[in-house]
């Protein structure tokens, strides 16, 4: 019989659980996406010898009592579901603290099995580990891996085929911490956990739960006193983790340090992206003129080319810089230097309501805000986390990058356009952290913000590790931002392309069109700011994505199907406003533009993210109206005062 | 003493935790009555500060350091 086996892989962070899950999953993994739930489990089906296996990877963890979101999956998930086994992944260079959760985990009574992960570091510190003892104390069988390299993974697949999974009869927890609870005869610590949940958190249940952790503790010292030895070679050397980290984490050199990393991932990540960028720009463009020469002209064509592929183009383009942004973020959380950036940065970040681990999603912010709001999810506290997710879409992100460009070559003066790129970008991060600063101002909270994080020693980060993270970003990617993007530019285009004329729904050109109407309808609140219609239309069409801007603005101008960007600039320049009778792309309404691009959040992507993550609709409508008002008031501020 | 004072490169013995949000937090830390702890190295302006404890460096905001109540111990047991 085919039954699949449900397995999990439960551990501390840092302890090698995902690069054991990637070994023993390989590509087979789909991540999966709980609503309601703002945190991610990640599933993987195996097919091993006529055995199909279900292997869950949850998040790292402490203790089974939580601190954040993605820790209460875990509880959660062991409390209310039955796996068939569970893989506990164990330091072994930092046995002491992997055993307080093993210890809970064995007394949840769920069939177990610890890989000891990282025996190498420890044979560096001079120990070893008496595994048959360990094994005896622990009750359960242990398999050395490095899940890193892949070794151990062979005979731990034997052992999963063999299917002998067996529950601890060692129980860590005595009974006697819970007596004062009476809570019944048939008492287990999975009562214990459940009577937690029921329970409104109060002073004596707080106290008998660190009762119970420093209890672990003392009996896991006894367990280790007869299994951890010291080799022959045993010598007291400073690590060279701790040697770097004299420098790393030194108030004036590692702050130089880090400055100079964070430079070079940014140099990287916009001059590699932009090769593979212009190369799916330039495809698709041949593509879609290769289909409308073969084509039979017709509507069918149309919808093809300037519906379809557009929108299938306008989702792709983005997939370089986001996986060289996850190539970047997964390189500096595995070898440990993301935790340094927390340390250097909380001090000032805290200023703003925010934690040091808000740094990473600010800077990711600067490719593209999704993926910067999703990697949210390790701040622990409310406030932190919401703030941050507000601010994000405050940072120049890459679908800005061709409004930009195009608007600052029209006005501004060709030495200083370089300068004017550049202060977009500081203008981008000032603003988040001003607007921070007011959200923190505002936002009021009972829960008191703190910062106990671990600092893991260096470590080699592992390339199928990176490669699968990349793979799991753009997938989701292109799961939630591609959905809308392609969607909308499909409405869009039946919109530009249809009107209504002599009662009845036709296809006509684009002035006369359901957009153009929709634009004429709004001229009288961008007249003010200095726009016609036809950027009112591209304000419109640009919120499936920024970069719609310009090719919207190219097909209202009149310029023809494939916009040559010189010509495309003179006649943008040429432009001429008929009802005061100059021209419309002045210093004025270009900075007020560039202004509003700033500002507004142009972005059903980013808005479906900010929904998904603080779980209401309530925060994604606050940052929609208040960076829309923001920007118009600075547009038309910015407008005045040029004019 | 609490622990925020302890100055950088010297060795403590936690005598007892004062009561907060985060104290349990801190026991799964192996912050506990007993327990040695070193502070190894600072941020700038002394905050947070990263501590040798447990087996492992973890990083503490003053406002944490300040809920630990230690003894300054001029041999560190090893």
């Amino acid at each position: 019989m085919n039954t699949i086996q449900k397995i999990y892989l439960v551990g501390n962070p840092n302890s090698g659980k995902s690069s054991l899950f990637n070994q023993l999953t390989g590509l087979e993994q789909k991540v999966a996406n709980y609503p309601g739930v703002t945190t991610e489990k990640k599933t993987g089906v195996v097919l091993k010898q006529d055995q199909y296996f279900e292997i869950t990877d949850l998040p790292g963890c402490y203790s089974l009592y939580p601190n954040s979101i993605d820790e209460k999956v875990v509880s959660e998930t062991l409390l209310n579901t039955n796996p068939d086994l569970i893989i506990f992944t164990a330091d072994a260079s930092n046995l002491n603290r992997s055993l307080l959760l093993y210890t809970q985990v064995a007394d949840l009574k769920i069939p177990i099995i610890v890989v000891l992960n990282m025996v190498d570091e420890l044979d560096k510190k001079g120990e070893y580990i008496e595994t048959s003892i360990l094994e005896k104390e622990l009750d359960t069988k242990i398999i050395s891996c490095n899940s890193r390299k892949g070794k151990g993974i062979d005979t731990l697949w034997d052992f999963l085929i063999q299917k002998e999974y067996k529950i601890s009869q060692n129980t860590f927890g005595k009974k006697d911490l819970f007596a004062e609870y009476h809570l019944d005869e048939q008492f287990s610590y999975r009562t214990w956990h459940e009577y937690v949940n029921k329970s409104e958190k109060n002073a004596i249940i707080e106290n008998t739960k660190r009762k119970e952790i420093i209890n672990r503790y003392n009996q896991i010292e006894e367990i280790l006193s007869l299994t951890l030895k010291k080799t022959q070679k045993a010598f007291k050397q400073k690590m060279w983790s701790d040697r770097i980290d004299q420098y790393a984490l030194h108030p004036f050199w590692g702050i130089i340090a880090m400055l100079s990393i964070l430079y070079i991932v940014f140099q990287f990540l916009f001059y590699i992206a932009q090769y593979p960028m212009e190369g799916l720009d330039w495809s698709f463009s041949v593509i879609a003129s290769w289909l409308q020469n073969t084509l039979p002209k017709g509507l069918f064509s149309l919808f093809l080319t300037e519906a379809i592929i557009p929108g299938i183009s306008g989702v792709l383009i983005f997939i370089p810089q986001i996986a060289l942004l996850f190539f970047m973020n997964t390189w500096l959380e595995e070898s440990g230097y993301l935790a340094r950036m927390v340390f250097l940065l909380d001090r000032w970040m805290r200023k703003f309501g925010m934690s040091g681990k808000s740094v990473l999603p600010l800077l990711s912010g600067n490719a593209c805000a999704i993926p910067a709001i999703a990697s949210t999810k390790t701040i622990s506290t409310h406030k932190e986390r919401l703030i941050t997710i507000l601010s994000i879409p405050f940072m120049t992100c890459s679908a800005r990058l061709p409004v930009y460009t195009l608007l600052i070559s029209i006005i501004i003066p060709i030495n200083y356009q370089g300068l004017a790129l550049l202060s977009l970008y500081f203008l981008g991060i000032f603003s988040a952290i001003i607007f921070s600063f007011v959200l923190n101002k505002i936002i009021k909270t009972n829960e008191t913000s703190f910062l106990i994080m671990e600092i893991p020693p260096y470590r080699w980060p592992s390339m199928k590790n990176i490669f699968t993270n990349i793979r799991n970003a753009v997938k989701s990617f292109v799961k939630v931002a591609g959905k809308f993007i392609l969607t909308i530019s499909i409405i869009l285009w039946f919109l530009a392309s249809f009107g209504y004329q002599e009662k009845t729904i036709k296809n006509v050109p684009l002035e006369n069109s359901f957009v153009a109407h929709i634009g004429k309808f709004i001229e009288p609140a961008i007249e003010p700011l200095g726009y016609d219609w036809q950027i009112g239309v591209a304000l419109v069409t640009s919120f499936a994505a920024r970069e719609v801007f310009v090719s919207t603005l190219g097909t209202l101008y009149n310029i023809g199907a494939e916009p040559d960007e010189n010509t495309m600039l003179q006649t943008m320049k040429l432009q001429i406003n008929p009802k005061t009778n100059t021209p419309v792309f002045t210093l004025a309404t270009g900075i007020s533009l560039l202004l509003f691009y700033a500002f507004a959040l142009q972005c059903m992507s980013t808005l479906a993210a900010i929904r998904k993550e603080t779980g209401t609709y309530k925060w994604a409508i606050i940052s929609f109206i208040s960076m829309s008002i923001l920007a118009y008031l600075s547009a038309l501020l910015s407008y005045k005062i040029i004019s | 003493m609490t622990l925020d004072e302890l100055k950088k490169g010297e060795f403590a013995i936690i005598e007892s935790l004062l009561s907060s949000s985060y104290k349990l937090k801190l026991v799964e830390m192996g912050i506990f009555k007993g327990r040695q702890i070193e502070s190894i190295e600072e941020a700038p302006f002394r905050d947070p500060i990263c501590y040798r404890v447990n087996n492992s460096k973890i990083m503490l905001r003053n406002e944490e350091a300040k809920s630990i109540v230690v003894r300054k111990c001029e041999n560190p047991l090893i």
